[in-house]
């Protein structure tokens, strides 16, 4: 199975975005698989169920990587990937030794991606920060890469990603609400067109 | 001994960049930096899938260990030189034999085994033994109870370990006995087999440090034929600590910052050389599998519902029992 990995800085809605839009892709029970792990829990999690456990306001609400597996329609026939969420990267050293092992396994997972959803929080001012920046840099040129400007239901969220897209030049910029679902339709097309059918 | 200080010098494969990340040496950006930089002198293919690197598998393992810094530089210098004399015999040139048999010393606990096992895959990788696999034995797998008996038992064992790595922990147990003791003979048959099966297995001899000095000083004749020691200091509390959470992480367990400290602690106060598990990882092993019970006592009393978290997570208190 192909890994698509998402990737941001702390509360930009990545967990969110992960559990909606597989809701979205028509996932019904989650089963999230843990890093380095062969199989995930024993029961899968209903939509509600995963949004209590996994989206949080709290930064750093998850340490695990974890995937769940969802199937794109799209030109060919389907395409089944995991989706890997991973814990928001902060850009120094983290003073939690648990932050620190979990950027480590975000990066190691960030390595194996075969496709890579880079989410950003557009209605906060400095949107693109240097974390941010160094991993496009460094992932961009060999994976398939899409920067996600999320959180487009918000105020100031046109004026954020007006700059986004100043920032992240080269880069395609997708704008969605993981919160309302906007913007899944063309996620979902992007990523389909960058993968190969199963 | 080894430094304590992590070098100065720039990490030199991925798994090593991460482990600086967890270990709070570097930081997120920086850490992608270098596994950017260390990615463009790979090459486009990437380190991972150059087929000229066959024993990556065993050295991202070896470098994944916790601590051991100069036994992985060791190990690396040995793997080169094997690497080079293939190369060279190859070429037609004239190539050291590799009789590469070792002394490990070290306490137990301090990961003699894991790096014996991981030297075999390494040797298999590089073509030094067709097989790489291990076969550990003590004592009493190789000694006797009757004149003879010794010499059959002890090259039953070589037989099994042709193609790999003989490891005999706790070694100098075999001169234990004195003068007429059959351990004196297993010694004499070993040396004979390692004369007569050169470079057909890889003769790993281990045990605490001191003890191993004795052992050789007292047999000339082995110590002749081992050129190579390797030593393996006592792990540090912060690295217990680190093997801790590996331990736990691969069984999806977790220490909350009370019991976080509270290992530390505990582990702070077993260094010092004159505990007996000082520096010890078997030491640490025991004592998660023993947190990993008391926390599921704890939770079976526990009334309400549990979420995922508290399925996962230690809390001080069923670490309650290290002191």
């Amino acid at each position: 199975m192909r890994t698509a990995v998402v990737v941001g800085g702390v509360n930009v809605g990545k967990s969110l975005l992960v559990v909606n839009f597989a809701a979205y892709c028509g996932q019904r029970g989650l089963r999230f698989q843990p890093l380095g792990r062969a199989a995930g829990p024993l029961r899968p999690w209903s939509l509600g169920e995963a949004r209590r456990q996994l989206v949080s306001a709290a930064p750093h609400a998850i340490l695990t990587v974890q995937g769940v597996a969802v199937t794109l329609p799209g030109k060919g026939g389907p395409r089944t990937v995991r989706l890997w969420d991973t814990p928001g990267l902060v850009a120094g050293v983290a003073s939690e030794p648990s932050v620190r092992r979990a950027m480590a396994e975000a990066l190691g997972k960030l390595a194996e991606a075969d496709l890579i959803l880079h989410v950003v929080d557009v209605a906060r001012p400095n949107c693109w920060g240097e974390a941010d920046h160094a991993v496009a840099e460094w992932r961009a040129a060999h994976t398939p890469y899409a920067v996600v400007a999320n959180q487009m239901d918000r105020p100031g969220a046109r004026e954020g990603l007006k700059q986004l897209r100043r920032h992240a030049a080269g880069l395609p910029v997708l704008p969605v609400s993981a919160l309302t679902q906007q913007g899944f339709a063309s996620l979902r097309r992007a990523m389909a067109a960058s993968l190969p059918v199963d | 001994m080894g430094d304590l200080q992590p070098g100065p010098s720039t990490p030199a494969t991925s798994a090593e960049v991460l482990r600086w990340l967890s270990e709070g040496h570097v930081s997120t950006v920086e850490a992608v930096r270098q596994l950017r930089r260390l990615e463009r002198r790979a090459g486009p293919a990437g380190p991972a899938h150059d087929p000229e690197a066959p024993t990556e598998g065993a050295l991202v393992q070896l470098d994944a260990l916790v601590g051991l810094r100069d036994v992985k530089r060791q190990v690396r210098e040995i793997c080169a030189f094997v690497d080079i004399q293939q190369r060279r015999a190859a070429m037609q040139l004239v190539a050291e034999p590799h009789t590469l048999h070792m002394v490990f010393r070290g306490a137990p606990g301090t990961g003699k085994t894991t790096v014996a096992r991981l030297l075999g895959q390494l040797f298999r990788d590089l073509g030094a033994l067709p097989k790489g696999h291990l076969v550990e034995v003590e004592r009493a797998d190789l000694v006797g109870e009757y004149i003879g008996h010794t010499a059959q038992k002890t090259r039953e064992v070589v037989r099994r370990a042709l193609g790999g790595v003989l490891f005999i922990d706790e070694a100098y147990a075999l001169a234990r006995g004195g003068g007429k003791d059959f351990g004196k003979e297993a010694i004499d048959t070993l040396v004979k087999v390692m004369e007569d099966k050169k470079s057909e297995f890889l003769l790993i001899l281990a045990g605490y440090p001191r003890e191993m000095a004795g052992f050789m000083e007292a047999n000339p004749g082995l110590r002749s034929r081992f050129a190579i020691h390797v030593d393996f200091p006592e792990y540090r509390p912060d690295e217990l600590a680190a093997i801790a959470r590996l331990m736990l992480a691969e069984r999806q367990y977790r220490l909350a910052s009370d019991a976080e400290e509270q290992l530390a602690k505990a582990l702070d106060r077993r260094t010092g050389g004159w505990h007996e598990n000082a520096g010890n990882a078997r030491m640490v092993r025991n004592l998660m599998e023993r947190a990993i019970r008391r926390q599921a006592v704890r939770l079976v009393q526990h009334a309400g519902p549990l979420s995922r978290d508290d399925l996962m997570t230690l809390v001080a208190a069923d670490l309650d029992e290290v002191r």
